[in-house]
Formats: structure tokens, sequence, C-alpha cells
């Protein structure tokens, strides 16, 4: 393997970009191996910016699994910012790793993670500067392009591009590939050598082996070619978080990044079962870590760093069975020196509330909470388990303490919706203002205030709604003009909404098939990236990119599946029974519940046995737990 | 009152850091290191540590300054604990104990001296007649473009001595007052591209001439 680092040549360019340090590596915490000296090598890829990517915790688990291993290395790569692009491509330097600055196609593996529909223009435009060919089948040798992540649960429209999609969690399988890698490397093998073989390690979608066959539909599917090939490939799961690797010297990063904080991640799962969610589904089943190791990681992770907050992330993370105690326990460990705690999701009640108030004792900032729909009928449709009740007594109970400002998270779009149940939501929202300000301390001046942010509704695969197409553009133009109207009087509070373009695209990719390839493809060529950044997106680019195709990604985002019909993602299984999905599509439209499973009440969704797991709930010693 | 003067270095990858994100660093080091840092009181405990004037982003530092205050008093191993958590790049050089009511450092710092190191290639006999010309003009006049201004400065007031030395150019700025120019900007003046720079002094110029802070 070749040692070259580019550092001096992207050094030059250093003084005349913004936010140089994220370019220079050499974080305190940072793993740097010599690359001569290991057997494999990975670089870790987030197709956004270091400020992004460093504050997401697969990263940081992946990075530290792999290192952990003395025969293998790990390197981090993010998505250059315009100015640096455009030095990169004037003076001929490939995309480089943070580490040592080695240029991404000196690695063995080249991995990214898909987090957003929207960055996958990214993905391709740093493949492009990486000087790696785009299309999986223009590449001969190394390295071996993979991708993971939750959008890999239909990984269709990138499937021309990766060679290996990694399903569910990695920090397991990517050893696995990776030693598969040493050994192919030792014997002299080439990477078609590589796939033949990786069709043994479970989780992986190798997309090659698959023929592309339309259904009566007219959507794309795929088959297997051979009987050795996996007809559906299962995700991966860590059974055991407690004995899985944690980060505990976390990097530190270079400059602030989105959420600046030290990461604790409490649990995976989730066993609500909101209808929309597709988190809620592909991380099942709900596995929580020990309190006590918890705190002894809090522990180490602050020595290590020094960071002034502990952000607890799980899904839900006032769910975690044992919240109360943990709080206090790293409360009692930690704020003599300053060290807060942070919940960066809280469900909407009154406990809750009280959370945030333990961990905020000081600052009385602001709270978000996401009752997501405005009407109690269509919070029945959705699944998602929050009455009015749970609705007033948490804000009140945020505005008695005295917060004065709130977020409130909506979604229009939804399956069922009329236009009364968006009415439904500005009316939520001034009844919510109102009483505010009849609890709000005497002695607190400032007004409230209420922040409304009202996405649209993408329908995900692998949920109850995944049969159901997005409202078109003109039905949501509708139901932001309807909401606008209805607001514009009232001056304390605010209405943010989603760009109705950009939601349309995240669905169609969300939802469409290989055919979308192509499309992204041109979109690439057109000059696409950053298709999340409002300064970057080019919907006239995107446009073009569909008709030249002969697609047109309304029709795709909109399009409904019915119960049998084919679709792009079936080959890819996250554990859940499609029937229990169809099932919960039906009571959704009846709007009866399904309670949550975590209390013992098995709904039948069939995880547990598909994936030879079980719902792992946290005790505390003394305990009377069964 | 338990208020320090630290001088401390900043070299190697570290001077990209911006000047904040270079106090983040700063602050989560002394976290580490466990030593009896005050807090400001109220509703958003800080760190009681005040800094001298920003480092420029790209430029390293041999003496930049910061006061502390400890709650408690420190023993006289604190400056070793203190240097082995610091960032690689990132060195205390040294401490002195502060009196109550001593000046603050921004306000008394008004003078700083810079190496800047030019390439090998550097046309001198250009470079001299540019340092020439700049000294012989009363003004010299900038324009300094950011997202939301573009402004006109006058930066000849603010340079008290340029001088070349080999490929090295010495300069000696005036802070505060006049407005101030970047390296980046002196050497567009000058007509030369820089290798590298550093800070090497930060000084009080008073009446009795430049003493350290």
């Amino acid at each position: 393997m070749l040692t070259i680092s580019i550092w001096p040549q992207i050094k030059k360019n250093l003084p005349d970009v913004q936010k140089p340090a994220q370019y220079i590596g050499g974080e305190f915490n940072q793993i740097s191996k010599d690359a001569a000296k290991v057997s494999a090598s990975m670089v870790f890829c987030f197709p956004d910016t270091y400020e992004i990517g460093m504050s997401h915790l697969g990263l940081r688990i992946i990075y530290e699994a792999i290192n952990a291993e003395e025969d293998l290395l790990c390197e981090r790569a993010f998505a250059p910012q315009a100015d640096m692009e455009a030095k990169l491509r004037q003076q001929h330097l490939p995309l480089f790793s943070l580490e040592n600055h080695r240029p991404l196609k000196e690695f063995d593996i080249v991995g990214f993670t898909l987090q957003y529909e929207m960055s996958y223009s990214n993905v391709l435009n740093m493949l492009e500067l990486a000087e790696i060919p785009l299309i999986a089948a223009d590449r001969m040798g190394w390295p071996l392009v993979i991708a993971g992540g939750p959008c890999v649960y239909n990984p269709e429209p990138l499937s021309d591009f990766i060679d290996v999609f990694v399903i569910g969690e990695g920090e397991q399988v990517s050893i696995e590939l990776m030693r598969l890698v040493k050994e192919i490397k030792n014997e002299g093998g080439d990477k078609q050598e590589l796939l033949n073989r990786a069709l043994k390690i479970d989780g992986l979608y190798i997309p090659c082996f698959y023929k592309k066959v339309a259904a009566k539909t007219g959507v794309i599917i795929r088959e297997p070619e051979s009987g050795q090939v996996p007809a559906v490939v299962k995700k991966r799961l860590c059974v055991d978080l407690d004995k899985t690797v944690f980060p505990l010297k976390a990097l530190l990063p270079n400059i602030q990044t989105v959420h600046d904080r030290l990461m604790l991640e409490i649990m995976r799962g989730c066993g609500r079962g909101c209808r929309f969610c597709q988190a809620g589904i592909i991380y099942r089943p709900i596995r929580e870590r020990d309190p006590d190791l918890l705190r002894e990681q809090a522990r180490q992770l602050v020595a290590a760093t020094g960071y002034e907050d502990i952000g607890l992330l799980s899904l839900s993370s006032a769910d975690y069975s044992c919240i109360s105690e943990l709080i206090d326990m790293l409360m009692a460990d930690h704020s003599c020196r300053n060290v807060g705690v942070a919940l960066p999701s809280l469900r909407v009640d009154a406990f809750s509330v009280d959370l945030a108030a333990k961990v905020q004792q000081v600052r009385k900032s602001g709270l978000t909470f996401a009752p997501e729909a405005g009407s109690q009928q269509l919070r029945n449709i959705i699944n998602k388990g929050v009455s009015e009740e749970n609705i007033f007594a948490a804000t009140e109970a945020a505005f008695s303490q005295g917060y004065t400002a709130i977020k409130l998270y909506f979604m229009i779009g939804l399956p069922y919706e009329s236009n009364e149940d968006v009415v439904a939501i500005a009316d939520l929202a001034q009844r919510v203002l109102l009483a505010g300000r009849k609890v709000k301390p005497a002695e607190i001046r400032k007004p409230l205030k209420l922040t409304l942010g009202v996405a649209s509704f993408v329908p995900k695969p692998h949920t109850p709604f995944q049969w159901h197409g997005a409202n078109n553009e003109e039905v949501l133009k509708e139901k932001q003009e309807l909401l606008k109207k209805q607001l514009r009087p009232i001056k304390s509070i605010t209405l943010n909404y989603h760009d109705i373009t950009t939601s349309l695209l995240e669905a169609a990719f969300a939802r469409g098939d290989s055919r979308l390839g192509k499309v992204l493809l041109r979109a690439h060529d057109k000059g696409c990236r950053f298709d999340g950044w409002k300064e970057y997106f080019r919907a006239d680019l995107w446009a073009q990119a569909f008709v030249e195709e002969g697609l047109d990604y309304r029709n795709i985002a909109t399009q409904t599946f019915a119960c049998d019909d084919a679709l792009p993602w079936q080959h890819i299984s996250c554990g859940i029974d499609s029937d229990w999905l169809w099932q919960e599509n039906l009571k959704a439209a009846s709007g009866q519940p399904t309670v949550d499973c975590r209390n013992g009440d098995c709904n039948g969704c069939g995880v547990c046995a598909n994936l030879a797991s079980a719902n792992v709930l946290a005790t505390r010693a003394g305990d009377d737990h069964e | 009152m338990n208020k320090w003067r630290l001088s401390l270095s900043i070299s190697g990858k570290i001077v990209y850091l911006s000047h904040l994100d270079l106090l983040a660093s700063f602050e989560r080091a002394l976290r580490r290191s466990g030593l009896p840092v005050a807090y400001s009181l109220g509703f958003n405990p800080h760190m009681l540590i005040s800094w001298g004037p920003a480092h420029p982003v790209g430029v390293g530092g041999d003496n930049e300054y910061c006061d502390l205050v400890f709650a408690e008093p420190v023993d006289e191993q604190w400056q070793q604990q203190l240097n082995a958590v610091l960032p690689d790049g990132l060195h205390l050089n040294s401490a002195r104990p502060l009196l109550d009511g001593a000046t603050s450092l921004m306000a008394a710092i008004n003078y700083a001296q810079y190496l800047i190191e030019l390439p090998d290639n550097v046309n001198t006999t250009a470079l001299d007649v540019a340092i020439e010309q700049l000294f012989k003009s009363d003004s010299c006049v900038i324009e300094r473009i950011s997202p939301k201004a573009r402004k006109r400065l006058d930066i000849r007031g603010a340079i008290d001595m340029l001088k070349r030395d080999g490929k090295l150019l010495c300069l000696s700025c005036r802070l505060g007052g006049t407005p101030t120019p970047k390296i980046s900007e002196l050497a567009e003046i000058l007509g030369v591209t820089v290798c590298s720079a550093r800070r090497t002094g930060l000084f009080i110029d008073g009446n009795n001439g430049k003493i350290l802070p």
C-alpha cells in the first residue's frame, strides 16, 4: 500500500478557504496508524461537511471499532466546501483523508454513510473528486466502494455506483468484510473474488449478483442471478449493546460542530411504532445499555475529552427505563465541575419537562416537542400515542417553569389528512399559547413565543405508510398556504415549513428504483451537490435531469402501491414482517392504536423471532424487575 | 484571588483553528487537567479566562497570553499538569501570578511582532523596492471584503517596522487604534506569497519602551 500524503499541497490552499481547520485533521484523540503496517484499510466518508459529519455517532462507533483491531485501519473524509472543491479541481488534487491526507483511492475500502437522500449527489461528487470511477461496473481494481446507514433500506437509487451495501448495524460486519479483504489480498485475489466470497457474509447486499426485472407496475425490482445469492438480505444487529465497542476516547472536532457535545448512546430502537417513522422500525428491537455501564462510560468520556455537555443519545431518551436514575447519577458525578447533561429528544409529556428541568437547572433556553399532527384523529392514525392532555401538560409545565420559547414539530401531507387536520395545527398552536400565558410566572416579562416547524411528510420504505404516495405539489402548496393564512395574524407564532420540491425529490429517492441512478448521474454532471443546503439546491437542474431520463420525480414521490405490488426495496429486510406492516397500515385507516411493546405486550412485528433477539430493558441493582 | 498570566505558544496544524475554536480547545484541556478553574456566577457559568489579542487564523504564535483564575490555590505542578493534556501544537511556556487590579491583556497589549517566511524564489530586489515604497508614503489603503460589507482601510499607521532578512520578513505592528493589516493583505501589497507566518511577540508599548505583558 502506498502512503503518500498530500498535506503539503493541501496546506498551501488553507489561507484561501473558509474554516480551514475542517481540512487539517489531527484532532485531539485522533487515531493515526501507519498505513504500511496494517492489512486492510477503509476510509469512512461522510457525504456532507465536517461540521455535520463529525456530529454523527455512527462514524465515531465504526472508527473506534475498526481501529481497535490492530491489523485494520479506518480514516475519515468529508465533503469539501465549494471553495476547497474549486482548489482541488484546479490543482488536480484528489480528495483525501484527514488522518494522513492520503488520497481516497489508495484505501482498500471507501465507505459512505447514507443518512439523507439529498446527500446522494455528494456521494458521486466525492467519488469524482477522489478520481474513482463512479459506476461500479467500470471499476476494475480497488478500492471497493461500500455504503451503509438508514438510506440503504432502499439501496436501489445508488445500486449502479456502490459495490456492496451494508444493511443494519455496521460495527461487526465492517470488520468481517475488512478481514475478508485482508485474506483476498494475501492470496493475490481480485475484487471479483472478494465479491464472490462476500456473499457468505450476512447483511451484505451486492447488487452485481442481482438482475433488474420489471414488475407488473413497471417498477424495477431485483432478483438473484443464482441460487447462491440470498433472495432477501437481512439486516445485521448487535443483540447485546453492553458488549459492543463504544468510543471512550472521543475525537474532539477542530471546529464547532452542529451537535458539539459528548455523545453517550443510551439505547437503540424504539417500540412506540409511530406509523410514519422509519427509524422506529428499522432500529428495532429496543436495546438499552446498563445504567452503571453508562455512568462509567460518561466518567471516562468526560476525563478523556473535557467536554462541557453530555448528550444522552437515543430515539426517545425519556423512554429509557432508568432515565431519572441515570440523570441523577450523571449530575452527581459531573455537575460540580460544570459539566451538564443534554437531552436532545424529548417526549410530549410532563415527565419529559421535569427531566428537562432537572438537567437544565440554570439555563432556560427553549424546548422542542413533536406532536406531529394537529388533530387527535390524525395522531391516532399515525399512532403517535400523544393525547391533547399530554400536549397541554407538557407545554404548560414548560411555560410555568419559566421557558418562554417552545418549538413544536408537525407534518403535513400525512395519509388520510384533510384540510381540517391542517387547520387543527394552527388551532392547537394558538390554544397552547393561550394556555401558556395563563400559567406563565408573573415575574417573567418576556412574551411567550411558539415556533412551528412544519415538514412535508415523506413516505419511507419499511414503514406502515410505505404503500402511500406523498401528497402532490399542489396539495402541499395548498396546505402550506392554509397554515400561513391561519397564522399570519398571530405575531407570537413563527411558522417554518419545508421546500416542497426538496421534499418530493427526497420522496422520489426514498421510494424509487434503480432507474434513478441515471438521473442522479445526470444531475451530478450538471453540477448538483449539497442538495440539502438551500443555498446550493438547484431545482431547475434536477428537473432537467429527470426530463432527460424520461422520468418524473413527482410521479415516483406520489405513486401509491397496492398490497401485493412489488416494491423496489423488497429484497432488503430489517427483520420486520411485511404482513405486520400492512396490518398496521390497515389499523391506521381506522385510527386503531398499537401500544408500545416495551411494556411486555408483543404486537407481533416479527423482529425478535426473525433476528434471534429481544427487547433489552435496563434495570438497576436492587430493582424488582423480572 | 488566585489569578495567573499564562504565556502560550501555538504551532503546527492547530494554527488553522479560529480563535474561538482554539479557546474551546483550551477550555476542554483545562477540564481534562482537573485543575480548579474558577467559573463565573450567573445563569451561564463560564471559565474565568480572558485572552489577549486574537491569533489570526493560519498564523502561529510564540507568546500568546491569557489570564486565568483558579477557585483555590494550586500547587507548583499545575503547569506540567496542564501541559500534559494540551492538544498537539498548544504549549504553556510559562505563567506568573497576577496581582489584583492588573490591567487586562486586551487593554494593555498594543504592539505585535511577526516573522514571515517567504518562498526560496522570492524576488528580493522587487520586495525591497516595495518595502521602501510603503515607508515613503503616508497612507496605504486596502479593501477588505467580508460577506457583509466592503471596507476601505488605511493600514499604513499600524506598520511601525518592516525589514527583510534573507527570505524572512520581520514586521512590527501597532495594535488598537488604527486598522492592522492581515498578513495576506500585506503580502499582496508587497507582491509576495507567504510560506508561513508567526507572531513572535506581543508587547505593551509605553513611556518606558516595550515591555512584556
